[in-house]
């Protein structure tokens, strides 16, 4: 699925235009980037959560001329899917 | 910077940028009221609620959701391996499961800088 098919299965179940409903499904997503962005974590009840980790700086190799570079520390958005997710989706 | 706000469809406090509290639903769905302008507070909820409900039944039904300027969410079958119980140290089989990974887009930037 991608975010234009989401918009219109969002846009099915109200009385708004694909539009509006496009404005709504960016909101949602920017409030997350914004919150990790704070440093915040997000808790989405029967979804998951959002957070931000660490990673450590590691030794790298330039895949082009196999010189080797450190590749510097750095914060990265992580996924962890809820207990009600990780249910549905083993269910298969 | 910890910055105090008064969250216009609750009573309680909630302390930005502070960790101590994670944002929820219900700050997204305040979010999506204030952004949005032309409907009610409900309404607003209720949307969030159904964004979360149709990405999870598209994974529950193993597609992935790739959301522009976010990240994709991939379905990742999990082989079975040798764990430990790391209370007893005691050796187990993990059995084979299906599992949802998340990849930033590169457009998120560096978070928490």
């Amino acid at each position: 699925m991608t975010k234009a098919e989401l918009v219109d299965e969002v846009s099915r179940v109200s009385d708004l235009t694909r539009k509006h409903t496009e404005v709504i499904v960016d909101a949602v997503f920017t409030s997350i980037v914004d919150a990790l962005q704070q440093g915040d974590k997000i808790e989405l009840r029967g979804f998951g959560s959002f957070r931000v980790r660490r990673r450590d700086s590691r030794k790298g190799r330039n895949p082009k001329t196999g010189a080797g570079v450190l590749v510097p520390a750095k914060k990265v958005p992580h996924f962890k899917p809820g207990k009600e997710l990780r249910e549905l989706i083993n269910r298969r | 910077m910890v910055e105090v706000f008064r969250l216009s469809t609750s009573n309680h406090w909630i302390l930005y940028g502070s960790g101590l509290l994670p944002m929820t639903k219900a700050d997204i769905a305040r979010i999506v009221y204030e952004r949005h302008g032309g409907i009610s507070n409900r309404e607003a909820a209720r949307l969030v609620e159904v964004i979360f409900d149709s990405i999870k039944s598209k994974l529950g039904h193993g597609e992935k959701v790739q959301i522009t300027g976010f990240g994709t969410f991939l379905i990742r079958q999990k082989r079975e391996r040798r764990g430990r119980n790391p209370q007893t140290g005691e050796e187990m089989l993990i059995k084979p499961r299906t599992s949802v990974v998340f990849r930033p887009s590169k457009l998120f930037g560096a978070p928490g800088e």
